[in-house]
């Protein structure tokens, strides 16, 4: 399981690593079923604190792409590819909306933030 | 795992008091400044130095109250002492067998090799990245489920430090309850090994914090006075006056970072944690 | 406590050169004075104890030392085992190297002689370390120093003192260890008695000082 972790990144690292798991689910590099690595070893590998892992794999249990077994470990749910499709096209669309919110309360006009928006798919 | 309460101990210029947990499956930081009292705990835990009053829980067990085959549990590193300079590591093979009822032979003399610590030579003569090497590998090959660690890394050059890192790394993995309580100036070793750590100065406990909450919650914001005039001040932690203006130390990071989109705002560090809760001042 | 004897012996075994310059002088003054090299040997393999004290103390070494599986008690009875062990066998390794010298070379061994000059450094050097250790327990091997040379010389004198002493009282020393060496059965255990009871007060009195002990 490859993980890399941008430790300059605003975003939490907690949150990296749940996005790059179900990315994982999502193109299928991990199977349903299939175990994760323990907690300890996965902070080890990214040289990190454990609980930032634990909090990343107690998430994504909550949020039913994962199941835990205690004495056993961690496994992947399954049946997630609709809904991690599902929920990440929804994160796009609560993000593009703060985006569009804000530029309205910078006041800039819907031309101008259509324009801003096709700039920035064209780069 | 440990559990301090209350520990007092007075010395004529220097009050210490303390209170901290390390939880079973942890690693614990300690950190602070020279002198804010770092190594009075830790000898205090390790029973080198007595107390005024308090307690320190090992294990369950009062602290004074452990046999000798108890403290077999215990591993321990400390900066400025460990075993005889005159003796060789070789030396040290039969004597840590006849201290140690788990002491693994094979995986200790597997870390030697592996970190190319000579078993011939005599200690005294050792580098201090290579001494500081021998501690820790004495510490985890005897089956410890707790580690206390006092500047484990003091003095070595970055590589040692992550091959130090390394083997803790692996003791703790080794093994779902064991503990770790480690001090070190060295902040980054700290963020990518602890779970949480507790910030001392002048002898009290000021700051208990995840590194996962430091590290994603935490942030500096650095602003000019104008900026300074329009914040909104009901997360800042600390001030500090800088040639700029200031900067301002908050756990509220993402409430800074929604509100005011343009301020220069960098994620939070021990560092600079140190700093501000020490040298900044509270609103 | 077998951890810290092994520790002890090892730190001894590296002062292979003080050992070598040991046996030369046994050897040098084997013909002349026997009753210096039982002294010699004796004396200085006991004190080794002091010199591994000095050893723990080193570079802060004590601090470390309790927090491995020992306790103060166990440290301060590991020292005076390894005294007692030490003495015992320096003792007889003198008692056997001179008689065996002295039946090769003069024909006779004279085992009794012998064993009242082994019998009598024992109980000489068991009444300093009684001294000694408890003293360099508290004060460290620097002030001790002192302390040691003073022992020895107050030792000396003291000893020479009494004799004097007791000659002004026409109390006659010679009759009196005679008439103990006219029931050998009887030296070893009123030696043993009196090494015994003054050690244990000795160790007790070190276990009191360690347990105070801060690092």
């Amino acid at each position: 399981m490859n993980i890399i972790v941008n430790h300059s990144s605003m975003v939490p690292i907690y949150e990296q690593i749940m996005d790059r798991i179900k990315t994982l689910i999502l193109n299928g590099e991990l199977q349903e079923n299939e175990v994760l690595p323990s907690v300890r070893s996965l902070a080890k590998d990214l040289k990190i604190s454990a609980l930032t892992v634990k909090k990343a794999y107690d998430n994504l249990e909550q949020e039913g792409f994962t199941v835990t077994v205690h004495g056993k470990g961690t496994y992947v749910a399954a049946a997630n590819k609709a809904r991690i499709a599902e929920e990440q096209r929804k994160e796009v669309e609560a993000d593009l909306e703060m985006a569009i919110q804000k530029g309205r309360r910078c006041g800039l006009t819907e031309e101008e933030i259509r324009e801003l928006f096709e700039l920035i798919l064209e780069e | 795992m440990l559990k301090i309460e209350s520990l007092k101990k007075n010395y004529d210029n220097f009050h210490l008091d303390c209170t901290l947990q390390v939880l079973p499956g942890n690693v614990t930081g300690l950190i602070g400044q020279n002198g804010a009292g770092k190594s009075t705990t830790f000898k205090a835990i390790l029973g080198l130095i007595s107390t005024d009053t308090g307690t320190v829980q090992l294990f369950g067990k009062a602290a004074e109250a452990l046999t000798p085959r108890e403290k077999e549990k215990l591993g321990v590193v400390l900066s400025d002492s460990g075993f005889s300079g005159y003796l060789t590591v070789k030396d040290l093979l039969p004597v840590l067998k006849n201290l140690y009822q788990q002491f693994n032979r094979n995986a200790f003399l597997d870390l030697c090799n592996k970190f190319s610590v000579p078993l011939d030579k005599q200690i005294r003569k050792f580098s201090t990245g290579m001494k500081a090497k021998l501690k820790i590998i004495v510490a985890v090959t005897h089956g410890a489920s707790l580690l206390i660690l006092d500047e484990p890394t003091a003095g070595l050059d970055v590589i040692v430090r992550d091959e130090v890192l390394e083997i803790l790394r692996s003791f703790m993995e080794e093994e779902e309850k064991r503990s770790i309580l480690i001090s070190s100036h060295i902040s980054s070793d700290l963020e990518g090994l602890c779970d949480d750590f507790y910030m001392i100065d002048q002898g009290k406990i000021i700051l208990h914090e995840e590194t996962d909450v430091l590290l994603s919650d935490y942030a500096v914001l650095k602003v000019d006075p104008e900026q300074m005039k329009q914040l909104d001040r009901q997360y800042i932690l600390r001030v500090q006056k800088e040639a700029y203006g200031y900067k301002c130390l908050t756990n509220q990071k993402q409430f800074y970072l929604e509100n005011y989109p343009g301020l220069v705002l960098e994620k939070g560090s021990l560092d600079e944690l140190i700093t501000m809760m020490i040298r900044g001042e509270k609103l | 406590m077998k951890g810290l004897l092994i520790k002890d012996l090892k730190l001894m075994a590296n002062q292979r050169q003080f050992l070598l310059m040991l046996l030369v002088f046994t050897v040098l003054f084997m013909n002349t004075n026997v009753d210096f090299v039982i002294g010699y040997l004796t004396f200085v393999g006991s004190f080794f104890t002091l010199s591994t004290i000095s050893y723990d103390e080193y570079d802060n070494g004590y601090a470390f030392l309790f927090t491995l599986p020992v306790d103060r008690k166990r440290y301060v009875k590991e020292k005076y085992l390894l005294f007692m062990g030490l003495s015992i066998f320096t003792g007889i390794l003198s008692f056997v190297l001179v008689y065996g010298y002295r039946s090769m070379v003069q024909g006779n061994g004279r085992s009794q002689d012998l064993l009242f000059t082994v019998g009598s450094v024992l109980l000489a050097v068991c009444f300093m370390m009684a001294l000694l250790l408890p003293l360099q327990l508290k004060f460290g091997s620097e002030k001790n120093r002192i302390a040691l040379v003073m022992v020895v010389g107050g030792g000396t004198l003291i000893g020479y003192g009494i004799m004097k002493l007791l000659g002004y009282f026409s109390i006659d020393i010679e009759a009196l260890f005679l008439q103990i060496a006219e029931s050998p059965s009887l030296i070893p255990v009123v030696l043993a008695a009196v090494i015994g009871i003054v050690l244990f007060f000795s160790y007790k009195i070190s276990v009191k000082i360690m347990e105070g002990k801060e690092f």
